[in-house]
């Protein structure tokens, strides 16, 4: 049956729930106020079942003198997306911290209170996120008082506050990045290793932090921020500008054409296969088994000829912009495109049958980086971690955007919470991705390909959803009077999924660490967008002597 | 002490080494679809790495510098102990020196971990030491077991022929099993583990140091592989004689070398990295394997077998 999830909440809060109202579609708005927020973000995430799509503070200080702090939850099975919106005047930079009740806000509320300079009351561990150990601490760079060419006045860089278990001293540390063959990206994992046991993990982020949505607010306009969002990440570029184009899309109130709409989605799915197979690469690579890094890859290089033959790129399609896509595809490359489809499938499979038969590379991966249901959930996270975990969601099935209303295709759903669940997950949703694209290929309609925006209000709020590879890729935007955006939030999957790496690794061993990251397929670009960070403070830390403790074998 | 089959043994060591791991790259590369490097890659690798400054880690002290070094000795004095190509080896009754220096190697590369001071290199040479643990009584009981069997403890060409089929066999494959974890390679390359622990002890070894460690590497691999030879010998040359003996003998050893490559690269491509527990359960097996060979080669002459 279906539920009204803005019925509900107004009927367990019916004071203290100022107004309701609905944006457009599926996204409603229901505004309260400030000290009511930990409550009912409580009773919505934890008892209602939401998953907590972004959270987004706006400074309002040139218009209405106040901070806009919105929640933005998503209830997958009813198809209902509510932004709860409050505010904090001018003066009060503070709101009540949701963490200790709701885990998964923890980064959201720290990159609050460092970019804008809101204080979370009550947050358990309010430390740096994003930004450089130097940075100071009263400088807020998404404040719009805040310009690009400031001066930052450097301050003695203090070391970065890493949580340590409290039998610690018995552990030997571990350094886990930033810098890790493995991961191959700039992240930061502490283990307190007890021989090769890991008894503690903690993490650190920000050594990609780049500052886009600034760039986007200040430099770009409405047309080139979809370029600079495909660079969020390299690998799901398109999902990233297609979140971007929907959320500016829903708030102009305009659909691009059949046509677009269909190419779109091809764009969305080649993406999915390239990502799935670089993945079953990488992660083979992990356990040691190469042999299945060089046969996805040739495989995979595969999809980036076709994506060349499409869009002219092999990576970075350039494709997806407001209103529709730059690029029509062509009658004699529509049939070529179809042939290499039908190649990679019968590739994959062929290989995907080898691989999943081989023994040691089953047991490296079945049991190991557990994560349950129950913690999916109270942790939001996000994509093929959590339906590796039992948790049914799909913003493709459930919110259904572009063409994929009409497509026909499954969402691959494992109860295991292991490793191999996720990556049975990954290779199973790389068959659906293959039967989409030539279900797109084969029925794509006739017509134009882009429609030009007019008109877009100022002041509109806007959330885009778009299943990327790795999870839900949302996009909160709030559109401005100059051309350009007032606020751009860009939440990618990994945002969502890192945090809950700690709850995995706890209790693993130190083999078992680079595979159960990697199961997440962790993107770091992606999780940190935003000011040119100062990478010699993470590498000088680890490779300081209290980290390299050494001790007698 | 014959001096001709030890010049013999270590020029020809010290040019081949590096190029059976260079054959064992491109094997590997073949088998997973890649062109793969040129068979002298491992020979340009270690010629680069001696033309590269030497850096020391603060942590490590005169153990780090020795390390590399004790590791190229201990690797070519195993070739003082055994014959590769010549019909008679250097040394005679060489076989217990030569048990005792593939033990002693193993350790070495454990120590070369915990002597950088780097934690991951402290993991890498744990695990060795337990990898070593698991696998060496294996390998002590395959040679012993070998060398009861032909009733000889030099490690030459000489042989008699052997005592009983049956546990030379066995012998013969618990020390092939034992050479996968022996070469340091996947499924067995825990203690190095790139994508887990990055090179274990090998991750702060860099330039000359890092060369002296691998032409070691390479050095002991190719003297691990040259004993199948042996196994193969005894099966067949007994009543061989004059020149076409020699070439036999040179045919033998490199089909020994081309096969035990085959089988690592095999093993490589095939296989994820073991983990330390299923190692061991591993090769609790081949303990079982290497000890009932021991038991029958004991057993041989008395029961007739």
């Amino acid at each position: 049956m279906e539920r009204n999830i803005v019925e509900e909440i107004r009927g367990r809060f019916p004071k203290e729930v100022t107004a309701t109202s609905n944006l457009r579609g599926d996204i409603w708005l229901v505004e309260l106020r400030k000290e009511h927020l930990p409550a009912v973000i409580e009773y919505a995430h934890n008892t209602l079942g939401g998953n907590l799509l972004t959270m987004v503070a706006t400074d309002r200080v040139d218009t209405e003198d106040d901070y806009l702090i919105d929640y933005v939850l998503g209830w997958y099975r009813q198809g209902q997306i509510i932004v709860f919106r409050t505010t904090a005047r001018r003066g009060d930079e503070s709101f009540t911290s949701v963490t200790p009740m709701v885990p998964c806000a923890d980064w959201y509320e720290r990159e609050t209170k460092e970019q804008l300079g809101l204080m979370p009351v009550g947050h358990p561990n309010p430390r740096k996120l994003l930004m450089a150990d130097d940075w100071p601490d009263d400088v807020f760079p998404m404040r719009k008082g805040f310009k690009l060419d400031t001066q930052i006045p450097t301050k003695e860089r203090s070391s970065f506050p890493f949580e340590a278990p409290e039998d610690a001293p018995m552990f030997n540390v571990i350094p886990y990045g930033p810098y890790h063959f493995a991961i191959h990206e700039p992240i930061y994992f502490r283990f307190h290793a007890d021989g090769e046991r890991i008894r503690g993990v903690d993490l650190r982020a920000g050594f990609n932090y780049r500052g886009l949505e600034k760039i986007a607010e200040t430099r770009l306009t409405y047309e080139t921020i979809p370029f600079m969002a495909e660079r969020v990440c390299g690998i799901c570029g398109s999902a990233h500008a297609e979140a971007y184009s929907r959320a500016l899309e829903g708030a102009a109130s305009i659909e691009p054409p059949e046509r677009a709409k269909w190419i779109r989605v091809a764009m969305l799915e080649m993406e999915r296969i390239h990502s799935h197979l670089l993945w079953l690469g990488v992660a083979s690579h992990m356990v040691g088994f190469d042999t299945g890094l060089m046969q996805f890859w040739r495989v995979r290089d595969k999809v980036m000829s076709l994506a060349e033959l499409l869009t002219g790129n092999r990576k970075l399609y350039g494709m997806i912009v407001p209103g529709g896509v730059r690029r029509d595809i062509r009658e004699d490359k529509r049939k070529v495109a179809l042939k290499v489809v039908q190649e990679v499938q019968t590739e994959y499979e062929e290989l995907l049958s080898a691989v999943l038969d081989l023994d040691t590379l089953k047991r490296r991966i079945s049991g190991v980086g557990h994560l349950s249901n129950e913690e999916a959930r109270r942790h939001s996270v996000t994509g093929p971690m959590a339906r590796g975990s039992g948790v049914d969601m799909d913003v493709r099935r459930d919110f259904p955007y572009e063409a994929y209303g009409s497509l026909e295709f499954k969402t691959p759903v494992e109860p295991g919470g292991d490793v191999l669940a996720r990556t049975l997950i990954r290779a199973n949703d790389t068959l659906e991705s293959i039967k989409i694209m030539r279900q797109v290929l084969e029925g794509i309609p006739g017509g134009s390909v882009h429609k030009p925006i007019d008109y877009i209000p100022p002041d509109v709020t806007s959330v885009g959803l778009v299943e990327g590879p790795r999870g839900t890729d949302a996009h909160y935007l709030i559109t401005g009077r100059d051309n350009t955006v007032y606020r751009w939030r860009v939440r990618a999957p990994t945002y969502a999924n890192l945090p809950a790496a700690k709850l995995m690794l706890e209790g693993e061993t130190l083999a078992d660490a680079s595979i159960i990251i990697g199961s997440i397929d962790p993107c770091i670009s992606c999780a940190e967008r935003i000011v040119i960070v100062n990478m010699k403070s993470g590498v000088e830390k680890v490779v300081s002597g209290e980290d390299l403790g050494r001790r007698p074998i | 002490m014959n001096i001709l089959p030890l010049v013999v043994n270590l020029t020809l060591a010290i040019l081949i080494a590096p190029l059976l791991d260079g054959l064992r790259r491109k094997i590997t590369a073949r088998l997973q679809n890649r062109v793969g490097p040129p068979v002298t890659q491992s020979w340009h690798d270690v010629l680069k790495l001696f033309s590269k400054e030497v850096i020391l880690p603060e942590a490590g002290g005169i153990l780090f510098v020795m390390v590399p070094v004790l590791t190229l000795v201990l690797s070519l004095a195993m070739f003082a102990t055994m014959s590769t190509v010549t019909a008679q080896a250097p040394m005679v009754e060489g076989g217990i020196i030569f048990i005792e220096l593939v033990v002693l190697s193993a350790f070495t590369f454990a120590i070369a971990g915990s002597a950088s001071g780097n934690p991951y290199g402290v993991v890498g040479g744990s695990r060795e030491v337990i990898l070593a643990t698991i696998v060496e009584p294996s390998m002590i009981a395959s040679l012993v077991s070998f060398v009861m069997l032909r009733g000889s403890t030099t490690l030459d060409y000489s042989a008699r022929g052997y005592v009983s089929l049956i546990p030379l066999l066995m012998s013969g494959l618990a020390y092939l099993l034992c050479l996968l974890a022996e070469s340091g390679r996947t499924p067995f390359d825990l203690a190095e583990a790139e994508s887990e622990i990055t090179g274990g002890p090998l991750i702060e070894f860099s330039g000359p140091s890092l060369a002296t460690l691998k032409l070691g590497q390479y050095l002991r691999n190719l003297a691990l592989c040259s004993i199948p030879a042996l196994y193969i010998s005894v099966l067949i040359l007994p009543g061989l004689e004059g020149v076409g003996y020699s070439v036999i003998v040179l045919i033998v050893y490199l089909v020994s070398l081309i096969l035990c490559t085959l089988m690592l690269s095999l093993a490589e491509s095939l296989n994820a990295r073991f983990r330390l527990l299923e190692a061991s359960r591993f090769y609790g097996f081949v303990l079982i394997l290497s000890a009932f060979s021991l038991i029958l080669a004991y057993l041989a002459p008395t029961l007739g077998l």
